[in-house]
């Protein structure tokens, strides 16, 4: 059961283009023996390429109706994006085409089989230690918590004592303004339009 | 030399070279004399850096240039304060000469998507037309060819310091993620985006590493310090007992299988192989080892890069910074009224943006929105993420010593994954390799004039040898080695071929050691 979902998996994770036969030594992988190739043994390697580039691009004859983004989701798209929509139906056109021959060659993830894997969202350190270094405690907090005092005796509330002050240095006292190009007083300006037509 | 001769000479190739638009701003060459006169009064010797020329690309922040990201809606924009890795280079000393041209907030692998023009390629081997330099860091890797400056700096998020350094001849050097700072780094893609450094020599940029390689508190990506002394641990027991490169002991070089495609140019298939039977006659071993899902870690790069683009560039809205579009922001009726306003109706900001961000910007931004939409975020995103984690897992399998943010971290405990090479299930070490060579580019650089004919995505393709590393965020670097190809008609007419090298996660001294290695036997032959 295990060796038939091992097999599976190394099936499905063979990318499209890949020959089934390749060289007897290429298929002893992951450097599992400990004598060094020969130098006939590289010209033969290198002179097996092991897919096509092409195979993540669109053929000529791809149909483009089969999969392609419509006009209206365009335009959507170009909203979420605060980009303006296509000036003219051939800009449009050629909008489309362009996403839609992205979307063809990025397609190529949902080949790969990725049951149970966990995705891997960013670069970070992932060990246990790491982990546990990140954690924030009670006494990284106790500076914060000497602050409080506890107020009242039947309805308890708890207060911040006046004098705290945050350290706010490098964070706050920049000019937020400075690069601004129209701005009145304290205020960044941005502009709507009358519309005109209604 | 003294540090005025220096930049006399660099400015001196900076006016016979103007022509090949590496620079967007460049100081005066009197605040040039003037700084490094005061270098040469003073008598104590510096560090490497002292006195030395560095050039900047322009997604960096500095105090002294503008930083325009080779985008008009930033065309004006000057920084108040340097980036961290700006600062640190200033505190060594280096004198920063201007800022790099590159393809718009990095996104190209031609520096041809510039507000200021397309950079070109001091080597010339097509007849009419300047072949390309390579992107999106191309302004910085023609300064360093053209010795307008000793060392530049680029960023990386995909290839983008490796493969201009593969066209241009150029050393180009992509650290492990999270080494080197980037507050103050425009973003472009968070999750990917590395600070990378260009240069002459292997020796050049050690000691421009070496300067910058410090946490930084102020960037939330910056490895601490005890990921840091962990990183040393773990490379320093079990891969590089040789830090240094003249006694280099026996490595075990993979041969990744899957970066030999179909396309792939005779010459750089030719000069692979010579680079391969030079390491071997070094007394290294080789290796053939598989990565199957190169092909869809290119994809993955593809919809992760724009997704996470189209978040960052959010912010370009041009009215905290950036330069805006004349007139109202937004037309059609008032805000809030939007179930009233019609479909053609602008949205606030849309100007602005549509006339500050070029073709590449615009459409990467647009795809990075589909893959993050309602509906598609699951088949592309999520399946992007996963896949992401299925490149690095099958890197891990691959490297004799096991990937230091995950040690400990079990297979089977996140997942069914792949097993560990240098963990195998009999606890066996030595079994994997040490660094993986390959080449950097497919093919080499297309003269500039067939690019403009080509379907945008097919420049996708370029990037398919560097986007692997960027994804685990592995050290790579890419070294010219000679066309060992004088067959063909394209071997004579280009004089060498990027080969690159990849390491496990931290393994950064031993990628530049075998680095080193390489440029010693190339230097040896020359003379």
């Amino acid at each position: 059961m295990v060796a038939f979902h091992q097999l599976r998996r190394s099936l499905a994770h063979r990318p499209l283009g890949l020959p089934r036969s390749l060289p007897s030594y290429a298929l002893n992988l992951h450097a599992r023996h400990s004598s060094s190739l020969s130098d006939s043994d590289i010209k033969h390697l290198l002179s097996t390429p092991t897919w096509s580039v092409k195979s993540l691009l669109p053929t000529d004859g791809h149909d483009q109706a089969a999969d392609g983004v419509s006009s209206n989701q365009l335009r959507h798209l170009l909203r979420l994006s605060a980009l303006p929509p296509p000036s003219s139906p051939e800009e449009e056109t050629h909008m489309l085409r362009t996403l839609d021959t992205q979307l063809h060659f990025v397609r190529e993830i949902q080949k790969v089989d990725t049951e149970e894997i966990v995705p891997l969202r960013s670069l970070r350190d992932e060990t246990a230690e790491a982990r546990k270094e990140c954690e924030i405690g009670l006494d990284d907090l106790k500076e914060v918590f000497d602050q409080e005092v506890t107020m009242g005796k039947h309805h308890l509330r708890i207060r911040r004592r006046q004098n705290f002050r945050v350290d706010t240095d490098g964070a706050e006292d920049w000019d937020v303004l400075a690069h601004a190009e129209r701005k009145v007083g304290r205020f960044f300006i941005v502009e709507n339009a009358k519309d005109t037509e209604s | 030399m003294s540090s005025l001769r220096h930049v006399q000479r660099c400015l001196a190739n900076a006016q016979a070279h103007h022509g090949l638009n590496a620079f967007i701003s460049l100081a005066d060459r009197s605040f040039l004399e003037a700084a490094a006169q005061k270098v040469d009064s003073i008598r104590e010797p510096g560090g490497p850096l002292n006195g030395k020329l560095i050039a900047v690309k322009d997604n960096i922040c500095t105090s002294d240039f503008p930083t325009t990201a080779a985008s008009y809606i930033l065309k004006n924009f000057n920084s108040s304060y340097d980036a961290t890795v700006v600062r640190r280079l200033r505190e060594s000393g280096a004198i920063i000469t201007g800022k790099t041209n590159l393809d718009e907030f990095g996104m190209g692998s031609h520096s041809t998507f510039s507000h200021f023009g397309s950079v070109k390629n001091p080597h010339n081997h097509h007849a009419q037309q300047p072949p390309s330099a390579g992107g999106s860091s191309g302004g910085s890797a023609v300064a360093v060819a053209t010795s307008q400056c000793w060392a530049s700096l680029g960023t990386d998020t995909g290839g983008s310091v490796r493969l201009p350094a593969a066209y241009t001849g150029t050393i180009g050097f992509k650290p492990s993620y999270g080494l080197l700072s980037r507050h103050g780094v425009l973003a472009y893609a968070n999750s990917l985006d590395t600070v990378g450094i260009l240069a002459r020599t292997v020796s050049t940029t050690r000691s421009v590493f070496a300067a910058l390689n410090a946490h930084d508190p102020k960037d939330p990506t910056s490895l601490p310090p005890s990921t840091r002394s962990r990183i040393a641990a773990t490379t320093t027991t079990t891969a590089s007992s040789s830090s240094s490169a003249q006694s280099p002991r026996s490595l075990r070089i993979g041969i990744p299988t899957h970066y030999n495609p179909t396309e792939l140019s005779p010459s750089i298939r030719t000069t692979w192989h010579a680079t391969l039977a030079r390491l071997h006659a070094l007394g290294h071993t080789l290796h053939a080892v598989s990565l199957p899902s190169t092909p869809a870690a290119l994809a993955a790069y593809y919809v992760l890069a724009p997704a996470e683009a189209s978040s960052n560039l959010a912010k370009y809205d041009g009215v905290r910074y950036g330069t805006r579009a004349a007139g109202p922001d937004a037309r059609g009726g008032a805000p809030g009224a939007e179930g009233q306003r019609g479909a053609e109706a602008e949205v606030l900001y849309a100007r602005t943006r549509g006339e500050g961000f070029g073709p590449e910007v615009k459409r990467r931004i647009v795809l990075g929105a589909y893959g993050l939409s309602k509906g598609a975020r699951g088949n592309y995103f999520l399946q992007a993420q996963r896949v992401r984690r299925r490149v690095q897992e099958e890197f891990d399998t691959v490297f004799r010593v096991g990937n230091p943010l995950r040690m400990g971290v079990g297979p089977g405990e996140l997942h069914g994954g792949l097993q560990t090479a240098g963990q195998g299930k009999d606890g066996r070490e030595g079994e994997g390799v040490d660094v993986l060579v390959c080449p950097t580019a497919p093919g080499l650089p297309p003269a500039l004039d067939t690019l403009r004919e080509r379907n945008p995505v097919d420049a996708y393709t370029n990037d398919v040898f560097t986007v692997p590393a960027s994804l685990v965020g592995l050290p790579a670097v890419s070294v010219p080695v000679p066309n060992a190809d004088n067959s063909s008609a394209e071997g004579e007419a280009f004089p060498f071929v990027g080969m690159q090298i990849i390491g496990q996660f931290g393994s950064d001294d031993l990628v530049l050691d075998v680095a080193q290695a390489l440029e010693e036997q190339i230097v040896n032959d020359r003379a």
